[in-house]
């Protein structure tokens, strides 16, 4: 887990000890039964870079505005057994899991022996595939679940194998491949279905970059992007500083059991999709979405596509951003940091570069973010860190930073540029680009290698075509074209044989792990957590702290909200910067919170009062309800146009029932679970949706809400849903079967009557009992309370 | 539990025989669902209906228990 998405969790866990000790049982029975790793990873903001103290500096603030959440979780890791947290500056989880903690064989003190496996509650989970672990991103419920010995149970999963060809010709990456994955998987739809790559192909790529392409599984759409094990794995673990036992064992054990990769193998998979590696070219994806990838050259039209006008041209002042600027590049994220052939190539780049007398514009926010503090000694034994600094690419931590929308506070001219109604971008190594998701006045976003970003740095634009236009100008009055520097194949591998040591990882991590900053955290083992009832942080969530009935039935309900396509978890319940004007922002203020500095969503998890009035302010959402919407606004039977969270309350108190409308692939994006969490704090019954995204479903029904499938051709965003509209739903709790058939009465105002044919988006009977239940928490509370 | 004896570094170890398990199923089965199969076994799951369902998976009605084990 990571301290965004552990936070609720632990905060369930305490709010759930504190009804069993009311109930006279002993608290300390809720500790997990399995192992749990903690990383600290997700709260570090870049508000200093370009600069040797940026590290040091971020690092101070992430402390400074964390202190509340941090001695909780510490409490945490002194009071449950099991629970285990890597404090900040030991990087990012996935990275940590890949260089640390990851075995790919489990050997038990029996002798007995299985394949490494875990479940983890970030959609990225699936990064730990690339070297032959088991794992998949489940949401936090389904983890607090598990935590407490529930198996996870799942249908036979649909299986899409990747046939790989060819080898990565000189010059393309990782990156570039995991782009051309992401988009031709969800050209064909792989929503909850098991990657699996396969073919002659797959031993070309050392097992750092399968670990790229794994990490964007939830990009494309699928459960897993799995690598099976072979010699390159065992060749990572060695590299990485695994025990010389440890990498003995693995061969003959997966070897044994069916398990060790074949080149030549031929499975029967559901779907089959071909991919030459020979053919992949440096390629970037946006400008909204992480599938739309396209050459460097076609940024210019996919950005006026999306503004809706052409880029204007250059202004003559030369340190002005102009229309199209880049306003940050990012060398961010576990995705394309964990790979050191990756790392080392920007670095390369930057060094070239620098040698032909270039350097960033001077708009441009620049930051480096490893997701390993290892990194940092190879690129200083590489001698890259240099130019990488020269160029602005200092290190300003090792956590998620910008990819996650911690990218702190835009550069000065960026901001006047956008008041003058100019198109700007973010171009960063990450692996998500929806609009808001980097900046919340960043609305356009491009995914590229970390050489590309530094190419993108220094040219500052995204207009024309950064392979054919100069970059600029160099010592001798020449153009530099980016052939000029584009890092050589030849070079890399110099580099990174010179730089990689094995004792690195296991060094830096250590290292980290002693932070005195961390150790100073004063935290008692107690079993029940001390709430502070004037916290803005911690408050004990309702929903953990009783018991709750299920919302199956049989009822008529009225429509909070009806919302359209691709609605993701951002959209619904926002990780990024909370702004003053915001009922969140007020609702901060007014319980002691200075304006400047409110902090992000994801550092209120713990807080239900703060993320209740976060839902749904996405600027991009659009509640088709009513025309005219803003929207964080919906609008009741009445009339009266109301905040969301004001108008669910409103419903509530008259006993009105709610449901919500969706269209397509609803609950896209990052497996947060308070998306789901926050829909259950309004009331809401049911979702009905033309489709929905595997972790927010399960995080749905681990509320309690039921996700109820579009299994006709209704299309909600254009059916003229209004707020006078009735629904009749019949789902009584003792019928409820897996995809169970359910007719949805419409009775429309402006309309006939009709039915709108819906299964229940639910898979297993593990679920059907979950919903009995009132969700996951009811469910491990009534076990407790026996 | 079908499990089997290897010799693998300088120890022995036991590890779930899958091979003997899944049958010819085995060189036909995805990798995933190897593991998915594994994992089933060692949590104690039923054996026969995971044969029947993965000899065919499509709508079996089959549901896999997965929980990972930490040592």
């Amino acid at each position: 887990m990571h301290d965004t998405t552990c936070t609720p969790a632990l905060a369930d866990i305490a709010a759930m000890r504190d009804a069993v000790a009311a109930a006279g049982g002993d608290p300390a029975i809720l500790s997990p039964t399995l192992p749990v790793d903690v990383s600290v990873d997700h709260s570090l903001a870049v508000d200093h870079y370009a600069s040797t103290g940026a590290f040091q500096a971020n690092a101070k603030n992430e402390y400074g505005r964390n202190a509340e959440r941090y001695a909780f979780m510490k409490w945490a890791s002194e009071s449950m057994e099991g629970v285990r947290v890597h404090p900040p500056g030991t990087g990012i989880m996935h990275t940590i899991n890949l260089e640390q903690l990851a075995t790919v064989l489990q050997v038990g003190k029996d002798g007995f022996a299985h394949p490494d496996m875990l479940l983890g509650t970030d959609s990225h989970t699936p990064m730990i595939n690339g070297i032959g672990v088991m794992a998949w991103g489940v949401g936090g419920l389904e983890a607090e679940s598990v935590m407490f010995g529930q198996s996870v149970s799942l249908a036979v999963p649909k299986t899409v194998g990747v046939r790989l060809i060819g080898c990565l010709p000189a010059g393309s990456f990782a990156t570039d491949l995991a782009l051309e994955v992401t988009h031709r998987l969800r050209e064909i739809g792989v929503t909850g279905e098991f990657v699996e790559f396969f073919g002659p192909g797959v031993a070309t790529l050392s097992a750092d970059a399968r670990a790229v392409v794994a990490n964007m599984a939830p990009e494309y759409g699928a459960s897993t992007g799995y690598f099976p094990v072979d010699k390159s794995t065992v060749e990572y673990l060695a590299r990485t500083g695994r025990s010389a036992t440890l990498c003995a064992r693995i061969e003959p054990a997966f070897r044994a059991m069916g398990l060790w990769f074949d080149p030549d193998a031929t499975p029967a998979f559901d779907r089959e999709v071909e991919i030459d590696l020979s053919t992949i070219t440096p390629i970037i994806a946006g400008p909204r979405r992480p599938q739309d990838r396209c050459a460097p050259s076609g940024a210019q039209a996919r950005i006026e596509n999306a503004i809706g006008r052409p880029l204007g041209h250059t202004d003559k002042d030369e340190s002005c951003p102009p229309d199209g600027a880049v306003a940050i590049a990012a060398i961010t994220s576990c995705t394309n940091t964990s790979d050191p052939s990756l790392l080392v190539a920007a670095g390369i780049l930057a060094r070239n570069a620098r040698e032909k007398g270039l350097t960033s514009a001077p708009w441009v926010k620049t930051s480096l973010a490893p997701g390993s503090p290892s990194a940092r000694a190879l690129l200083q034994r590489a001698g890259l860190d240099g130019d990488l600094s020269a160029l602005g690419f200092d290190v300003v931590g090792f956590g998620c930073t910008t990819c996650i929308g911690n990218s702190g506070p835009l550069p000065e001219a960026i901001e006047l540029a956008l008041n003058d109604g100019k198109a700007v971008a973010a171009v960063l190594s990450g692996n998500r680009n929806f609009p808001g998701r980097v900046h919340p006045k960043l609305d356009l976003g491009f995914l590229a290698s970390p050489p590309l970003v530094v190419a993108y740095a220094v040219k500052g634009d995204l207009k024309g075509d950064i392979a054919t236009d100069p970059l600029g100008v160099g010592t001798h009055g020449e153009d530099i074209f980016l052939a000029d520097i584009w890092p050589d194949a030849v070079d890399i591998a110099l580099a990174l044989t010179k730089a990689q040591s094995a004792g690195d990882v296991s060094r830096a991590f250590a290292g980290a792990s002693q932070s005195a900053a961390w150790n100073k955290i004063d935290a008692r083992s107690q079993s029940q957590f001390p709430w502070d009832a004037a916290s803005r942080y911690l408050r004990p969530p309702k929903f953990a702290s009783a018991v709750q009935p299920t919302r199956l039935g049989h009822y008529r309900a009225k429509p909070l909200m009806v919302l359209g396509d691709d609605i993701t978890t951002d959209h619904i319940s926002p990780a990024g910067a909370i702004s003053a004007d915001s009922a969140a922002g007020q609702w901060l203020v007014s319980h002691g919170a200075k304006c400047d500095d409110l902090n992000v969503y994801a550092a209120y998890r713990g807080n239900w009062e703060v993320m209740l009035r976060g839902l749904f302010t996405n600027k991009l959402v659009r509640n088709h309800l009513q025309d005219g919407l803003a929207p964080y606004e919906t609008v009741l039977g009445d009339g009266r146009v109301m905040r969301v969270f004001e108008a669910a309350d409103a419903m509530a108190q008259r006993g009105d029932n709610a449901v919500l409308f969706a269209g397509e692939r609803y609950g896209m994006g990052s497996s947060r679970d308070w998306a789901a969490k926050g829909v259950a704090l309004l009331g809401v019954r049911a979702v009905i949706a033309r489709s929905f995204e595997r972790i927010h479903r399960t995080n749905l029904i681990g509320m309690g809400i039921l996700p109820l499938q579009i299994a006709n051709g209704f299309v909600p965003q254009s059916s003229g849903i209004s707020p006078l509209d009735i629904l009749e739903i019949d789902v009584p709790s003792a019928e409820l079967v897996v995809r169970k058939k359910v007719p949805v009465r419409l009775s429309q105002q402006n309309g006939p009557e009709q039915s709108i044919l819906c299964y229940a988006a639910v898979e297993t009977q593990q679920e059907v009992g979950i919903l009995q239940e009132g969700g996951v928490l009811s469910k491990i509370l009534t076990s407790c309370l026996g | 539990m079908k499990h089997m004896s290897i010799n693998a570094g300088e120890t022995g170890l036991q590890v779930i025989n899958l091979p003997e398990i899944l049958g010819k199923s085995l060189a036909n089965l995805p990798t995933v669902l190897r593991l998915l199969c594994e994992n089933h076994i060692r949590n104690g799951g039923a054996v026969e209906p995971m044969l029947d369902a993965m000899r065919t998976p499509a709508d079996s009605g089959f549901e896999f228990f997965f929980c990972p084990i930490g040592y």
